[in-house]
């Protein structure tokens, strides 16, 4: 892997993100979120590992992100720059932050780079990839899916709040075919 | 960085075309501009084709005679066919002169990028398709779902016209169709996975492959599958029945509306590319790709038995955009809410229906390989056409039984 391809990638990544957080306009924080996104899955083809990078695409930035800007374009009077979170938010955030950067500061302190680079560079064929999936990672794979569909059904239950008031137009009763 | 799984069978072809006749190969990333360029040149070429052949499409079946004036003048007043050959060059010629109006209170920066993006887009995921025995640009291991996820970023473009174009109508066009591709997403993935179980690979090329090997085409096994496909990728390429994001009688132009220029014909190529891009895809995943069964293959693929493959590939996928082309010129336009509906509680339980009869077949081939014997053809369409009936059964039952209007409040009902 050559490092300035590796750098060029890494400020692909950090420059969105830092965007994410410090630009007023909403829309373009989802954006740049998105070009994040990407520069993620650059990453993971730089490891070798494409399935991982097909999934990033298709799930964050293909999905995750898109729904996020539906949102947007469904909410009201986001636009607002003046809209500032309260202070004690501010706080805690920067504390969490602050509490995650030292975890993964110490993890990447404490790994063994040189043998981690070399299994990178060799890549995982796909059907490794499914077995293990199934076979030796089964309940953390499965507990996913249980998170999503919690989330699901968290999803459902607040929309679901607003189905008392729900008008029925005339045009629904008549002339609906299939 | 390994290079085992980008594997360009056209970038080789080329590379031994310029060591035989220059003696050296072409530096990489020469090549790759190169195919870039082919393959740009190549799109809008068949672009500019496809909108002519709409076009008179549309007036056949209209019984009208379609553009009949530009061009030459030996051609008019022939056959409706060549009267006028050369008018969506002279649109493009057009386009290309106008000038680009940015609406003033846009956002300037993704108004000008989401058109840049959804061409590049479907630039990129054609990158993959397999044209020929020995003819694709990359043949990636992960190829179908290469394809998928890139396409995935079109639904981004359309948000991002329609939210900057800061205009209600491309607001609500943008929100459509957002709803709608993310929506038909989901039965289009499920639909593609049953042939990759049976393919047991990814690659396009594979895939094609064992088709050939299985001596049955995907689309017997998995017909339902490949009917389920085609209607959600004419939702998911925004054509009629499917284009409620741009409406015309509702939305203007939907997310388009505020384009001019060259901008604008920005997204009605990459319509006209995305429709190729999914005929050419269903033409791999279900349609056999360039083989026919009895198509021989050479040892060696030479250049005659590339230009049939080709030819083959060529015909497939023209015939699926015609059809695509009969259909947006013969059914009205869908209700919202009818699209969500039939996405959601038809398609997808469908499509997992066609999933298990896929993964009937992929263990008859497991255990077909276990016994080291070829698999039947005719169990498999035996297999085929049985699901098929069973489940064209099933469904006029339930059909008579469940009229879904029980699902409508009557009249004098209050909810």
């Amino acid at each position: 892997m050559s490092p300035l391809l590796f750098y060029t990638v890494a400020l692909v990544i950090i420059v969105p993100a830092l965007a994410v957080v410090l630009s007023e306009n909403l829309f373009h924080a989802g954006l740049s979120m998105i070009v994040s996104f990407l520069g993620i899955a650059a990453v993971y083809l730089m490891l070798s590992a494409p399935f991982v990078a097909a999934m990033q695409v298709l799930v964050y930035a293909g999905a995750i992100a898109v729904i996020l800007l539906f949102a947007f374009m469904l909410t009201h009077d986001i636009m607002q720059p003046q809209r500032q979170s309260a202070k004690f938010q501010q706080t805690a955030a920067g504390a969490v932050c602050l509490i995650l950067a030292g975890f993964m500061g110490r993890v990447a302190l404490s790994s063994n780079w040189g043998d981690l680079n070399r299994q990178a560079t060799e890549g995982v064929p796909l059907g490794v990839l499914g077995k293990s999936f199934l076979t030796d990672y089964l309940v953390p794979f499965e507990l996913i899916s249980l998170l999503l569909l919690m989330t699901l059904v968290g999803a459902i239950v607040i929309a679901r709040k607003e189905e008392k008031d729900r008008t029925v137009w005339p045009e629904d009763e008549v002339g609906t075919d299939s | 960085m390994s290079d085992s799984w980008i594997y360009s069978p056209a970038g080789e072809y080329l590379n031994r075309l310029s060591e035989h006749h220059l003696g050296r190969e072409i530096p990489a990333l020469l090549l790759m501009v190169l195919m870039l360029v082919v393959m740009l040149v190549f799109l809008a070429v068949s672009a500019l084709f496809l909108i002519w052949l709409e076009r008179k499409i549309s007036a056949r079946i209209q019984n009208r005679m379609g553009p009949m004036l530009s061009g030459p003048a030996f051609l008019r007043n022939r056959s409706m066919w060549v009267g006028g050959a050369f008018q969506t060059a002279f649109d493009a010629i057009k386009l290309l002169l106008k000038e680009l109006i940015v609406p003033g209170r846009a956002d300037p920066v993704p108004f000008v990028l989401a058109p840049v993006l959804i061409f590049g887009v479907s630039v990129a995921a054609f990158l993959v398709i397999p044209w020929a025995p020995a003819l694709s640009v990359a043949d990636l291991n992960i190829g179908l779902l290469y394809v998928v996820s890139v396409s995935s970023l079109t639904v981004l473009s359309i948000i991002m016209a329609g939210w900057s174009s800061n205009n209600k109508y491309s607001l609500l066009g943008g929100l459509r169709s957002a709803a709608q591709m993310l929506s038909y997403e989901i039965p289009l993935l499920f639909a593609l996975m049953g042939p990759v179980l049976m393919a047991g690979t990814l690659s396009m090329q594979g895939i094609i492959e064992a088709q050939r090997e299985l001596g049955v085409w995907f689309l017997v096994p998995s017909f339902l599958g490949a009917v389920i496909y085609y209607v959600a990728a004419i939702a998911e390429v925004n054509r009629p029945p499917f284009d409620i994001p741009e409406a015309e009688s509702e939305l203007v132009a939907g997310y388009v509306s505020e384009y001019s220029g060259m901008m604008f014909a920005m997204f009605f190529l990459a319509e006209f590319s995305n429709m190729m891009l999914v005929s050419a895809i269903a033409t791999t995943v279900f349609l056999g790709g360039w083989a026919v069964p009895g198509f021989p293959l050479p040892e060696q693929p030479d250049l005659l038995y590339t230009l049939l493959g080709g030819a083959i590939f060529f015909l497939k996928m023209y015939a699926l955009i015609l059809l695509m082309m009969w259909i947006r010129w013969t059914f009205p336009r869908v209700r919202p809410d009818h699209l969500m509906n039939m996405g959601w509680k038809f398609l997808l339980p469908l499509a997992f229906v066609n999933l298990m009869i896929c993964a009937g077949v992929a263990i008859m081939q497991a255990e077909a390989r276990a016994a080291g014997e070829p698999v039947s053809r005719l169990a498999v369409w035996g297999i085929g056409v049985g699901a098929l009936l069973l489940i064209v059964g099933a469904l006029s039952l339930f059909r008579e039984a469940e009229r879904p209007y029980h699902l409508i409040p009557s009249p004098s009902e209050k909810v």
